[in-house]
């Protein structure tokens, strides 16, 4: 049977088109267009199942009525934001201290990051092992950075309390006060988050051209001018990249917080974090668990906006010519 | 030259395209080859806790002898519920067994399995609220209950306190003796049982009325309304305030939210006369290797504040194992196996108090131990056995939510001045109002 065996007209002209067809297929996934098409194409199906569909899955959830309690759900139009939104724990308690948290936590990481990071920024005996150190906060998860602060700060068992007994003061009850409590919230983020900066304003530096510097050394300019004037302009653009996404971090700030504080005395340390996963799986409330992240997603964005938007006045109008 | 090129790193491009495709089929079918396997493992999903490890090693035995392996990776507390909140919802249906409470994991109901096929070897007045459409989704392990762990050494039996006032009297003689503080336990969400929930049970008050109804059913029929403004109620925070400010028999860090974490480490290391905790943590307290006082420690019922009038109260909760809906028929039913098993195990359920200090749920062990135990015999008659036991939880949906309120208006309440009490307590009944009316949960 020549079909069978390979030999004849048909079996030819069939081996001759998928061969062809084969040979097309080979030609377009050699070209350098479709290939990093391909590359991409992974990543961007990841994002899709695992970032794009979520949100979309988590809006359609904020609009019904789906809880652990009635798993059918149902359609429950703006029930769930009204129910955010006129909770008083969300604007009362939560919203002013998320802001309070961000502005205090970043601020004061971006001062202590740029401070340690031109320290470092200059050669010094044992400078690789200073590096090293300074980021091993980095390796504790903030997690058990809030653990470690909770403990630290004990009114029974706190070396902080321990140590100020030995200087003969007496001992603080830090997480009864609602601004001590804050306070060693801050204190904690700060401790964790500060040798990122650090790190990421060091490169920074590193990168920085040195011509300018040259000149600025060649017209006398002094250490705080050439720093206020060269230093601080050129790095605007990693600040304003470094301020953003901690800003964004600082938004839904939730870990140190909980193992702290779980947002007491009260409500004196309720984060917009803390109150979302209070409604969403504290009272296993999905539906208006998602609202409620929905709420904070919009106002993250305004928080984005207003934070570049700040920074990009700054670096095009200090920029130096 | 060929017509093939290659990445920078020299790997040939249709190599890395087949390899890539051939590695997707490959973990797609090994995926669809477990699903259609036999069951030779089951996973459970648990909290450490010692009780629950107890019975983690007897479900392995049970395993084992129904020819399945028992894995049982440990969830950290704060961690479960989203676990479990994967397990229902999620793809991917990894624990054929979990931990469930009547706290919480009375909402979990539509995403469990019916177990009317395992024995019931528990009092249905324990565990009505663990059911799904009239049927029981929850084999009951251990009965909770809270009791005042006391230091034998410090406190004599004769002088054990009845009364909130003998409660200051006994503190204060405590603590002459030595020891730091008078009382201990927990404030901070969710451990609110230790402290504020006690004590105003016991003083005839509670978060809403009428006093003891625990369903929406209950709440509804008698015109609910919160019960956090009532002279009982204030009285009993009011107690607190004086507990830690006036008299100083309590340290300061209940008023900042202290957890049951904190009573433990103050009790085991001799910090403290009184602990009010689950007994499920006496023989930890009682574990030379942990504990400081492991060889003084005794407990006792509640003390009963001075507005009641029916006794000494007590609540005695089911901790359970359930089995998700979501698993492949065969493994549900080698689950439920497992559970049966474990359930009518006599002594698993010895254990539970020979090993841990709690109540097993097993009614006939039950009552072997109080004919043959004199400790757990004075264990059951403060507890199940108390003249006014009550349930600990609210049985409705947003009792979580509720509970969570009321913590943070406990600790805000013993954070500020005294005389701001009632206005504290108003906040949190309008809170109440404002948050507590959803649905029925079935």
């Amino acid at each position: 049977m020549p079909g069978l065996a390979g030999g004849g007209v048909p079996a030819a002209a069939a081996r001759a088109v998928a061969g062809a067809s084969r040979g097309r297929v080979r030609a377009w996934l050699d070209r350098d267009g479709p290939f990093q098409v391909q590359l991409i194409a992974l990543p961007a199906l990841v994002m899709l199942l695992f970032q794009v569909l979520p949100i979309l899955h988590g809006i359609a959830i904020s609009f019904s009525s789906f809880t652990i309690w009635n798993p059918q759900g149902g359609f429950a139009g703006l029930q769930n934001y009204l129910r955010v939104l006129g909770n008083p724990l969300f604007y009362r308690h939560a919203l002013p201290n998320t802001f309070l948290f961000l502005g205090l936590a970043v601020s004061a990481e971006l001062v202590l990051g740029l401070a340690i990071a031109l320290l470092i920024n200059r050669r010094f005996p044992g400078q690789g092992l200073v590096r090293t150190l300074l980021v091993l906060p980095l390796l504790v998860a903030p997690v058990v950075a809030g653990l470690m602060f909770y403990w630290m700060f004990n009114a029974e068992f706190g070396l902080v309390n321990q140590l100020l007994g030995a200087l003969g003061l007496s001992g603080v009850l830090w997480f009864n006060r609602p601004w001590t409590a804050f306070a060693v919230v801050v204190l904690a983020d700060v401790w964790t988050w500060t040798p990122w900066f650090v790190l990421i304003i060091y490169a920074g530096l590193q990168s920085l051209p040195v011509e300018p510097f040259e000149a600025a050394r060649i017209d006398g300019a002094g250490a705080w001018s050439t720093f206020r004037r060269i230093t601080l302009p050129l790095l605007y653009p990693v600040l304003s990249v470094v301020v953003l996404i901690r800003a964004f971090d600082a938004f839904r700030v939730f870990d140190v917080v909980w193992t702290m504080t779980g947002g007491g005395p009260g409500n004196a340390t309720e984060t917009f974090g803390t109150f979302v996963y209070r409604i969403g799986y504290l009272t296993v409330n999905w539906s208006e668990g998602a609202a409620a992240a929905m709420v904070g997603a919009l106002l993250i964005v305004a928080v984005g906006v207003l934070v570049y938007g700040t920074f990009a006045r700054v670096v095009w109008g200090r920029q130096p010519s | 030259m060929s017509g093939r090129k290659s990445t920078r790193a020299g790997l040939d491009r249709r190599t890395f395209i087949a390899a890539l495709g051939s590695g997707l089929a490959g973990a797609l079918a090994a995926g669809a080859g477990r699903a259609g396997a036999q069951v030779q493992s089951l996973t459970v999903a648990y909290m450490p806790h010692p009780i629950l490890n107890n019975q983690i090693e007897w479900m392995r035995k049970g395993a084992a002898q129904l020819g399945v392996d028992l894995e049982a990776p440990a969830i950290a507390y704060v961690d479960y519920v989203q676990a479990m909140t994967a397990q229902f919802l999620g793809p991917r249906n990894r624990y054929q067994i979990i931990w469930n409470n009547d706290d919480w994991g009375q909402l979990f109901g539509p995403f469990l399995e019916p177990l009317d096929d395992v024995k019931q070897t528990w009092a249905e007045d324990r565990a009505w609220m663990m059911r799904w459409n009239g049927k029981p989704t929850a084999a009951l392990a251990v009965l909770t209950a809270g009791v005042m762990f006391y230091r034998t050494d410090l406190v004599a039996d004769k002088e054990l306190p009845r009364t909130f006032d003998e409660l200051v009297e006994a503190s204060k003689r405590a603590q002459a003796k030595g020891v730091k503080w008078g009382i201990m336990g927990g404030s901070g969400f969710p451990h609110l049982w230790f402290t504020l929930l006690w004590s105003i049970w016991s003083n005839n008050a509670d978060l809403f009325l009428p006093f003891g109804a625990r369903s929406w059913e209950q709440l509804e029929k008698g015109g609910w309304t919160p019960g956090v403004t009532q002279k009982e109620f204030i009285q009993t925070v009011e107690w607190w305030w004086d507990a830690i400010h006036v008299h100083k028999i309590a340290p300061p860090s209940i008023a900042a939210g202290a957890s049951r974490t904190d009573t433990d480490a103050m009790f085991m290391n001799g910090d403290v006369a009184f602990a009010f905790q689950d007994s499920t943590l006496l023989q930890t307290y009682r574990n030379k290797e942990k504990s400081r006082v492991a060889d003084r420690v005794g407990f006792t019922g509640f003390p009963i504040g001075p507005h009641n009038t029916k006794g000494r109260m007590a609540w005695a909760d089911p901790w359970s194992w359930s089995v998700p809906k979501n698993n492949p028929t065969e493994a549900k039913r080698k689950a439920k196996q497992v559970l049966n098993w474990l359930a009518s195990n006599r002594d698993a359920q010895r254990e539970v108090w020979t090993k841990v200090g709690g109540i097993p749920t097993h009614v006939e062990v039950q009552k072997e131990l109080v004919r043959t135990d004199p400790e757990y015999r004075r264990l059951h008659e403060l507890t199940v056995g108390s003249p006014q036991l009550i349930h600990s939880a609210y049985y409705w949906p947003l009792w979580p939510e509720i509970h969570s309120l009321a913590s943070k208006a406990f600790t805000q309440a013993l954070t500020g001045p005294r005389e701001k009490i009632p206005e504290v307590m108003a906040g949190l009944a309008r809170d109440f109002k404002l948050r507590a009316p959803v649905p029925a949960r079935s």
